[in-house]
């Protein structure tokens, strides 16, 4: 299932994918990837995300 | 042991050496791969086993019927540890896991490029020369190189393929 929320957060800071990834000491792919759904990121990236783009794990990661 | 396959040896671990110098100290520099990167390797070290795994137990099966007779066993054991290095490395690039996460594509492409070039140099000269099958089988000698060609050339077109779609992806 895409992750929509990551996306959107994402272009509200307007970061570019390469630019989080950066942020968040892993490749463009694998931001890529979890935007997608096709990746299951662990806690500690989920973590490291959240901090890059100022939300909550609830406000990317949870789904109502 | 003919001074040939000596020196072919010399080289090989003279290579992996220094491989594992240079891996050595870019580690120390920081942490290469991601997470997602890390499982995928993983997976296609399960994926270069079996392959190993499904591959020597053809060569049993084909040398005790006497049925591969194109090359030595000797020979058909390197091409078997070749092939899974080159499955291993095509799985990671097409599942972007081969490059680290600081990796640059172009110098890899610039080995790649310069190895196949060298090594089709080799396979092409040995080829004219009638060097290639020795009592007509493939050796080490002579079939290295044509292997390696081939296995390099098959990495290089991925990787080039690859980048292109990355780049595009990026764009979007």
């Amino acid at each position: 299932m895409k992750n929509l929320k990551l996306k959107a957060a994402r272009a509200a800071k307007d970061l570019s994918q390469e630019q989080l990834a950066q942020l968040c000491h892993v490749s463009r792919q694998t931001i890529n990837a979890i935007e997608k759904g096709d990746y299951n990121p662990t806690i500690n990236l989920c973590i490291a995300i959240c901090k890059a783009l100022d939300r909550t794990l609830d406000e990317l990661f949870w789904d109502n | 042991m003919t001074t040939g396959s000596v020196m072919a040896l010399g080289i090989m671990v003279g290579v992996m050496i220094a491989a594992f110098f240079l891996t050595r100290k870019s580690r120390k520099e920081e942490c290469e791969y991601d997470e997602m990167q890390l499982k995928i390797r993983a997976k296609g070290y399960q994926i270069g086993f079996f392959t190993a795994l499904a591959l020597l137990l053809m060569l049993v099966f084909l040398y005790e019927m006497n049925l591969l007779t194109v090359m030595t066993p000797g020979f058909a054991a390197y091409a078997v540890l070749i092939i899974c290095v080159t499955v291993f490395t095509i799985y990671c690039i097409l599942h972007d896991a081969f490059l680290s996460i600081s990796g640059n594509a172009k110098s890899y492409l610039g080995i790649l490029s310069l190895v196949v070039l060298v090594e089709g140099f080799v396979t092409v000269r040995d080829a004219v020369n009638g060097k290639l099958l020795e009592n007509g089988q493939l050796t080490f000698g002579g079939g290295a190189p044509a292997l390696m060609f081939v296995c390099f050339l098959a990495i290089l077109i991925t990787l080039i393929v690859k980048t292109i779609r990355n780049g595009k992806e990026a764009e979007e």
